[in-house]
C-alpha cells in the first residue's frame, strides 16, 4: 500500500474566518482555524489528522471539499487542481469525495423513509431509472449490513451503529474514491465502535478505498490509520508513520497529546510516568507570538517566544514543527514536567 | 470501614406505551467510607438511573422504585420525607457532579452567585438563617478556597463571569468545586469528563482524584470508559442492560475479569489489542427482557441453565463478585 500515488494533495492551505465587532459588523481582526497546511494523501491508504477540540481539524476536512471556501493554498485531486473550481465542476469532484459528517442521526433527513435518502444522491449525480435506483438501493443496503425493507424506516428507527451504517451506504452508492470521515465514532459504545471500526475496514478493502479520518480519538486513529498528522490551532505540529509517532512521538504536543490518553491501571502492572499537559488551548483569536504551543510547553526556550518554527522533515522521515527535536528518551531523563 | 452507602435488591422500572422498562433489577451496591466505586457500563445500561434511585428522584410517573432500599448512614432513603431529603440528603450529603455542566448551570447568573446560592444552602442547614450576614466574608473565602483547589488561576475573577465564557474545563471545575463545597460524605460524579478533550480529562482527573483523597469523600463514579475507571476507582462494579454483572476491587477486577461480558468489553478497547472485536448481537430490550442471564444472547459460553433463571450472586475470589453461571476462571487462562 505504500508508494501508491498521491490521490489528495494540499498545498499552503489557509481558511480564516473574519471576526466582527458586535458593533456594525465592521471586522476587526481572523480566526486563524487552518493557517498554511501540506498533506499529501496517497492512493489506497488511511489518513488520521488528530487534534484537540477547535484545532481546526473539521474545518480542514470542510475545506478541502470546498464547503467552505479556502483563502489561500491549493488542493489538487488525482493531479487535477480542485480548489476555487466553477460550480459546475464542483459537482463531479464531490462524487469521487465523500464527507460522512459527525452525528448520522442530524444528518440524515428525520422526514425522509432511508430509501429516498439513499436514491437521493443517485437523483443528482447519475441517471437511472426508477428500477435500477431501487436495485442499487436494496444491494448497496446488504452491504452494509442492514435488510433490504429497511428502505421504508424512518432515521430515528436505527440504533446509533445503524445510522453509521446508513451514512456510509449513502456515500458508497456513488462509488466514491475518497471518504473524508468527521470524527466517525463519537457518541458510540466501545462495543458498537469496534464493530463499526471493523465494517469501515472491511469496506475499505472491497471498495479499494481511501479514508481521511479526522478525530480526537488517538486510540481509534492508531488502529485506522497508517500515516498521521497532529493538529494544533490550525498548523500541522507533526506528522509521519502512525506507528512511528505514537511510539516515539518528538513535538512536546504529540508527547503530551499521548501521555493524556487514560490506560488501564491496576497494581501489578507497570504504569508508565503519567505526564499531565499543562493549561487549556489559547484563544485562536489572538494567538501568542512564536510558536503556538508556547504557553502550554514544558521545554519552551527563548527563540521560541520569537520565531514560529517551520515544519521540517526528520531522518526517519516524519515531519515535525519544533524549534528542539527531542527524542522520547531525552524527554523522560531530563523529567519533571508540571 | 463502614459501609456509607447500601443498596439492596434494587430494581426501577418506567412505565411506557411499549410496556414497562425494567431500567434497574435487583441491583446491589456498597460504597464504604472513603471508597472510589466505578459504575462501568455501556449506554442505556441503567448507570444513571442508578444514580438517580440513591438520591430518589426518578420521576414518577413514568417511573417508580418497584423493590428494594437505599440505607445511607443507615438510614433508608427511599423512606425519607421529602423535605428532609431535600434539607439535609440532596446537594448536602450527597452530592451530583453532572455530565454536562453548561447544561446545568444557569445561563443567566454569574459562576459567583451560583456558587454563593450553594454555599448558602450549606449554612441555613447549619445555623439560623438570621445569622447569615456574619457569614458572608467566611463563605466568600471558603468559595475561593475550593476554587483554589480546583485549581483555577484566579478564583476572584471567575466569581464575576458567565458560564457561557467559560471553557469546558473550567466548567467542569467550578462544577466539581460546588460539588465539595458542602462538605458532602458521597459525590455522585456522572461521566464528568465525557465532553472534555483528553488533554483536559487528565488535569480533571487528577484533580478529582487528589481532591477526593484530600476531603476524604465516597465517590460513585459513572462512566463508560472502562480506563478512566481504572484510574481513579478503588472498586469496580459493571452493569450490563439494568443488571449488576461483576463487582470487584480494580486490582483483581484488571487481573482476573471474570465475566463473559465484561472480558468481551474489554477486548472492545482498542489500546487493548492491534485487532479489536465487537460483541455480536444488541443489547436485548429491556422490556421483556430475557428471563434467565441477560447477556445470554450474545454469550459465547451460554448453556441451558443460563436461559431459565438469572444467575445468582457469588464469590469467585476474595471480593470478587459475579453474576454468572459459567465465568472465566483463573485457571482457565
Amino acid at each position: 500500500m505504500r508508494g501508491g500515488h498521491p490521490i489528495l494533495e494540499i498545498k499552503n492551505l489557509k481558511k480564516y474566518f473574519p471576526i466582527r465587532s458586535p458593533y456594525l459588523r465592521r471586522q476587526t481582526g481572523w480566526l486563524k482555524a487552518v493557517d498554511g497546511i501540506n498533506l499529501t494523501v496517497k492512493k489506497g491508504e488511511s489518513f488520521g489528522i488528530v487534534g484537540e477540540s477547535g484545532c481546526g481539524k473539521s474545518t480542514l476536512g470542510k475545506t478541502i471539499l470546498g464547503i467552505y471556501q479556502l483563502n489561500e493554498g491549493e488542493v489538487y485531486f488525482d493531479g487535477e487542481k480542485i480548489s476555487n473550481l466553477p460550480w459546475k465542476k464542483i459537482k463531479s469532484i464531490r462524487e469521487k469525495i465523500q464527507y460522512v459528517y459527525q452525528d448520522p442521526g442530524a444528518s440524515l433527513d428525520p422526514w425522509w423513509r432511508i430509501g429516498k435518502t439513499l436514491r437521493e444522491p443517485l437523483l443528482i449525480h447519475e441517471q437511472l431509472s426508477a428500477i435500477e435506483m431501487n436495485e442499487k438501493v436494496k444491494s448497496i443496503l446488504k452491504e452494509v449490513g442492514l435488510e433490504e425493507d429497511h428502505i421504508y424506516r424512518f432515521p430515528h428507527e436505527f440504533s446509533g451503529g445503524q445510522q453509521r451504517r446508513l451514512g456510509l451506504a449513502r456515500i458508497l452508492i456513488l462509488n466514491p474514491s475518497l471518504i473524508i470521515f468527521d470524527e466517525p465514532t463519537s457518541g458510540l459504545d466501545v462495543s458498537v465502535q469496534a464493530t463499526i471500526l471493523n465494517f469501515f475496514k472491511e469496506i475499505k478493502e472491497t471498495h479499494h478505498l481511501t479514508y481521511v479520518f479526522i478525530s480526537h480519538d488517538l486510540e481509534v486513529i492508531r488502529m485506522m490509520t497508517e500515516r498521521v498528522a497532529v493538529m494544533y490551532l490550525g498548523k500541522i505540529v507533526e506528522n509521519g508513520d502512525t506507528e512511528l509517532i505514537f511510539e516515539s512521538p518528538r513535538h512536546p504536543y504529540t508527547q503530551l497529546l499521548l501521555s493524556a490518553i487514560p490506560k488501564i491501571e491496576y497494581r501489578g502492572k507497570d504504569v508508565e510516568m503519567k505526564k499531565i499537559i499543562v493549561g487549556e488551548p489559547p484563544d485562536p483569536q489572538n494567538l501568542p507570538p512564536g510558536c503556538r504551543f508556547r504557553p502550554r510547553c514544558p521545554f519552551a526556550i527563548d527563540i521560541c517566544d520569537q520565531e514560529e518554527p517551520q515544519i521540517q522533515r526528520a531522518t526517519d522521515g516524519r515531519c515535525v514543527a519544533c524549534h528542539l527535536q527531542r527524542t522520547k528518551n531525552q524527554v523522560i531523563h531530563e523529567g519533571g514536567i508540571l | 470501614m463502614l459501609n456509607l452507602l447500601e443498596v439492596i435488591n434494587l430494581s426501577v422500572q418506567f412505565d411506557t406505551y411499549q410496556g414497562m422498562v425494567e431500567a434497574v433489577d435487583e441491583a446491589n451496591l456498597t460504597i464504604k467510607k472513603g471508597e472510589v466505586v466505578g459504575l462501568v457500563g455501556e449506554s442505556g445500561c441503567g448507570k444513571t438511573t442508578m444514580a438517580r434511585a440513591i438520591l430518589n428522584v426518578i420521576p414518577s410517573p413514568p417511573g417508580k422504585i418497584s423493590k428494594g432500599q437505599v440505607f445511607f448512614q443507615g438510614r433508608n432513603i427511599l423512606l425519607m420525607e421529602e423535605k428532609e431529603l431535600n434539607l439535609s440528603i440532596r446537594g448536602k450529603a450527597i452530592t451530583l457532579i453532572p455530565q454536562d455542566p453548561l447544561g446545568s448551570f444557569n445561563p443567566l447568573f454569574s459562576i459567583g452567585t451560583q456558587i454563593k446560592d450553594i454555599a448558602r444552602q450549606k449554612l441555613i442547614s447549619q445555623s439560623e438563617p438570621k445569622r447569615l450576614g456574619n457569614h458572608k466574608e467566611e463563605m466568600k473565602q471558603k468559595i475561593l478556597m475550593m476554587l483554589n483547589k480546583v485549581k483555577l488561576p484566579t478564583p476572584e475573577t471567575f466569581l464575576t463571569r458567565y458560564p457561557h465564557e467559560l471553557s469546558g474545563g473550567q466548567r467542569q471545575r467550578v462544577m466539581i468545586a460546588m460539588a465539595l463545597l458542602t462538605d458532602p460524605l458521597l459525590v455522585i460524579a456522572d461521566e464528568p469528563t465525557t465532553f472534555l478533550d483528553v488533554t483536559v480529562q487528565a488535569q480533571i482527573l487528577e484533580i478529582l482524584q487528589h481532591l477526593v483523597r484530600e476531603e476524604h469523600v465516597s465517590v460513585l463514579y459513572i462512566t463508560h470508559n472502562l480506563a478512566v475507571a481504572s484510574k481513579i476507582s478503588d472498586r469496580i462494579v459493571v452493569m450490563y442492560a439494568g443488571q449488576i454483572v461483576e463487582s470487584a476491587s480494580t486490582d483483581s477486577f484488571f487481573a482476573h475479569p471474570a465475566h463473559p461480558y465484561t472480558r468481551k468489553l474489554l477486548e472492545c478497547l482498542p489500546s487493548q489489542a492491534r485487532e479489536i472485536k465487537g460483541i455480536p448481537g444488541n443489547v436485548p430490550s429491556l422490556i421483556n427482557p430475557p428471563k434467565g442471564c441477560r447477556f445470554v444472547s450474545r454469550c459465547d459460553r451460554a448453556q441451558s441453565e443460563c436461559f431459565q433463571k438469572r444467575p445468582l450472586q457469588e464469590e469467585i475470589a476474595s471480593d470478587h463478585w459475579i453474576h454468572c453461571y459459567h465465568p472465566i476462571l483463573k485457571n482457565e487462562e
